[in-house]
């Protein structure tokens, strides 16, 4: 009953604002609500019972066609929106540049003739009036909407940003014939967010790791130095370098295709920085084609320590730590042509490599060197099993430097990633448990926004 | 000190970018962007350093005489080549215009290509010989704008032939919205100038390019021969995984298999199931230990370097 007299009163509204276009002023009207006066329902009223309490109150006369404008003011009053608790807030986790999150609760029946939502917004300033910010209505499903015109304009040349104006919002009901504004929300301005609260696990395990590492450290300087099990590939580095020597071949050192800005890369020169200390003792050249200019530049700083370190700087060629090219195709002919003219008795991969990883690793095993090979890219580690003598999987690479150094403090740093894989295995099983007995999914608990 | 001020650098530089991350403030992603253009300007300046060693490398072969010289000689020609055709020609020649017609038909394909939608457009007046592939078309719109676009077919003389105006296919590259193109709209097809520059990275560069990634067929036959040699219990266990992945991914055999299993449902299907749970069970569990182990690894890494634990990237002694 109540749904239908809100329709009713819908098409009413509609014929009203018709009715007043036609005539084009107040026309002389028989009123259609009869004793409106007389029931004195208020504004607040009208909010409160959205129209609801009107059931008992209010009869229409469809015989009727013409109003007057108080009539319209009085069915305005009484068919207050269905929208209700209309909310603005700042875009969580941003630098303001995303603007306001506005959302609504729609408390009426759902109807066929509800076209959507128009978004209304106004600048929380005196004499503002509300303007409409949306082309077209927002589906009738929508419950919120995010105004990213409200975000504050960027500033140069520092860009950040200026001021974030205050707005206020209602969200209009759009019907096939009219419309209805809700109430209006408190004020809201975008602002810059100084804390990532999405982050916030990653940052805990971040310090908790750190933490460990920082302790496990202090604690190895004490006089408790870790132990790590054996690494082939990396026992096989001292091999591969004494049967260079052996054999009057020169070292091939090829870093991958990563920048310096990886991970992989940064290892595979911590790796470098072994070897070529290691060649240096045993003068046996090493030639380390590169595929990026910085990378190039750090390996030849490393170069130069390195033999600075041992005493012997006249043994030092920069010329053997030289720049390829930049594309990665030309890269690996490149490097290919160098080991089929070079022959080299010992190969090393290490580092970030894509497509071009087999392709060096076979043209390596065609001339007889002795390849190991370590790579972050899980995609690339089946490659270099079938192709090279010995393979650093993933962790291993990070690891090598420490190994090979046999330096307590870098070993602790290993233990930590231990004791952290440790963690993350216990919470796996209770990731499991949990989602046997139905309890919440641990993955959403620790959940991360990247 | 010669040590210590590279580690203090690492230290700040390093804990700044970390704390950057759980920062979603203005100055943060400011500070960010900056550090990002510090390092475009370093690679910069290291991409000359880089260009002179490889430069250097090569004459001094090329002069020597040393083992394969030419080759040497091959690369500096390529170098200076391109980098003198680059800086001569800066840019394509002026466009000629070759067409100026009235759109007769216009159609759009449902299919979206890699950098646009496909348009078919026909006109009158037009030669179909004329227009070639990879000209371009412009076709006013009321507001002043254009869409334009790149002609991906040439146009055949079955049209011609028919005595119907000549159907041109046109890949959209600047789509904006607006009202589509209508009949006695006029447009122009254009020829762009002669980019030497660019018909060499296209018809050296690329093939090329190419080619070296096509020999990573016969290397991965290679590999895999050696590989799957049934040494022991692992590389058994490897082959058997190996023919399993690769009969459920030859259509021949999965196709040769519900033929001659045809009579049992249960069996159906059988080689993609089994290729599928391979891929998605044991070896899934793999890869993700390994990614596990490589976040964890790197992340000790980076707190080795910030903290100043790990200083072999400096080279010296540890």
């Amino acid at each position: 009953m109540k749904s239908v007299l809100r329709h009713t009163l819908r098409w009413a509204g509609l014929l009203v604002l018709f009715a007043g276009v036609w005539s084009g002023s107040v026309c002389h009207a028989q009123t259609a609500i009869e004793s409106a006066d007389d029931n004195a329902v208020t504004e607040d009223d009208a909010q409160n019972d959205s129209g609801q309490g009107l059931e008992s109150t209010i009869t229409f006369d469809e015989s009727v066609t013409e109003f007057t404008a108080e009539d319209i003011t009085l069915y305005t009053l009484y068919s207050s929106s269905s929208v209700k608790n209309v909310r603005a807030a700042d875009v969580p986790n941003d630098d303001s540049g995303k603007g306001l999150d506005v959302v609504w609760e729609y408390e009426g029946e759902p109807s066929e003739s509800l076209v959507g939502f128009h978004i209304l917004r106004r600048a929380d300033a005196p004499g503002s009036s509300l303007e409409k910010i949306t082309a077209e209505p927002l589906p009738p499903t929508a419950r919120d909407y995010r105004d990213a015109s409200a975000a504050p304009a960027r500033k140069d040349p520092l860009f950040t940003r200026e001021k974030a104006v205050p707005y206020i919002y209602a969200v209009q009901e759009v019907y096939e014939a009219s419309a209805v504004n809700s109430a209006e929300s408190a004020p809201a301005a975008a602002r810059s967010n100084w804390f990532h609260t999405g982050r916030s696990w990653l940052l805990a395990a971040a310090l908790l790791f750190c933490g460990t590492l920082v302790v496990l450290t202090y604690r190895s300087r004490e006089g408790d130095p870790p132990r790590i099990r054996r690494i082939d590939g990396l026992e096989a580095v001292e091999e591969a370098i004494g049967r260079s020597a052996e054999m009057d071949k020169p070292i091939l050192y090829i870093a991958g295709i990563g920048s310096v800005q990886q991970m992989a890369t940064i290892a595979s020169i911590n790796i470098f920085s072994h070897v070529i200390k290691t060649a240096a003792e045993h003068a046996t050249r090493i030639m380390v084609p590169c595929y990026d200019p910085i990378v190039m530049q750090v390996m030849r700083t490393v170069g130069e320590q390195t033999y600075q370190s041992i005493g012997r700087p006249d043994l030092y060629d920069p010329d053997n730590i030289f720049f390829v090219t930049e594309s990665q195709f030309a890269y690996a002919a490149g490097v290919d042509g160098i080991i089929v003219r070079e022959e080299p008795a010992a190969i090393f991969l290490q580092g970030v490599f894509y497509a071009e990883s087999l392709i060096l690793a076979e043209t390596g095993h065609s001339v007889g060197a002795i390849q190991i090979a370590g790579t972050d890219r899980d995609a690339q580690l089946p490659f270099f099993i079938a192709a090279c003598d010995y393979t650093l999987i993933g962790e291993e690479l990070f690891a090598a430097s420490a190994y090979l150094s046999q330096d307590a403090p870098l070993l602790s740093a290993i233990r930590a990633q231990d004791v952290a894989k440790a963690v993350l295995m216990i919470l796996m099983i209770v990731g499991v448990v949990m989602a046997l007995f139905g309890s919440p999914d641990l993955a959403d608990i620790f959940k991360v926004e990247m | 000190m010669r040590m210590q001020l590279p580690i203090a650098v690492c230290f700040v530089m390093g804990a700044v970018m970390l704390a950057q991350y759980f920062v979603p403030h203005a100055w943060s992603q400011e500070l960010n962007r900056r550090v990002y253009d510090w390092m475009l300007l370093i690679g910069v300046f290291a991409l000359v350093l880089g260009v002179a060693s490889l430069v250097k490398l090569h004459w001094q072969r090329a002069v020597r005489r040393q083992g394969d010289w030419k080759y040497s000689i091959v690369a500096l020609v390529a170098l200076f080549g391109m980098t003198a055709v680059g800086v001569i020609e800066g840019h394509r020649q002026p466009a000629k215009q070759i067409v100026k017609s009235k759109l007769s038909e216009y159609s759009a394909e449902a299919s979206y290509e890699r950098n646009g939608m496909v348009v078919m457009l026909s006109a009158e007046n037009i030669a179909a010989k004329s227009i070639l592939k990879g000209d371009r078309l412009q076709l006013p719109k009321a507001d002043g704008s254009f869409f334009e676009g790149k002609i991906v077919e040439e146009p055949t003389d079955e049209a011609a032939a028919e005595d119907a105006p000549p159907v041109v296919r046109v890949q959209v590259d600047k789509w904006r919205n607006g009202d589509p193109p209508v009949q006695g709209d006029s447009f122009a097809i254009r020829r762009p100038g002669l980019d030497v520059f660019l018909w060499l990275f296209e018809n050296v560069q690329v093939p090329l390019d190419a080619t070296m990634f096509s020999l990573l067929a016969f290397f991965i036959a290679s590999a895999a021969f050696r590989a799957f040699r049934a040494r022991n219990i692992e590389a058994a266990l490897l082959l058997i995984s190996a023919c399993v992945v690769i009969l459920g991914l030859t259509p021949p055999f999965i196709h040769w298999w519900n033929s001659a299993f045809g009579f049992a449902d249960s069996l159906q299907g059988f080689p993609s199931e089994a290729k599928d749970w391979v891929l998605e069970v044991p070896n899934l569990a793999a890869r993700r230990a390994i990614v596990l182990g490589v976040g964890l690894g790197a992340l000790a890494q980076s707190f080795r370097i910030i903290l100043g634990i790990e200083q072999t990237y400096l080279g010296g002694d540890e």
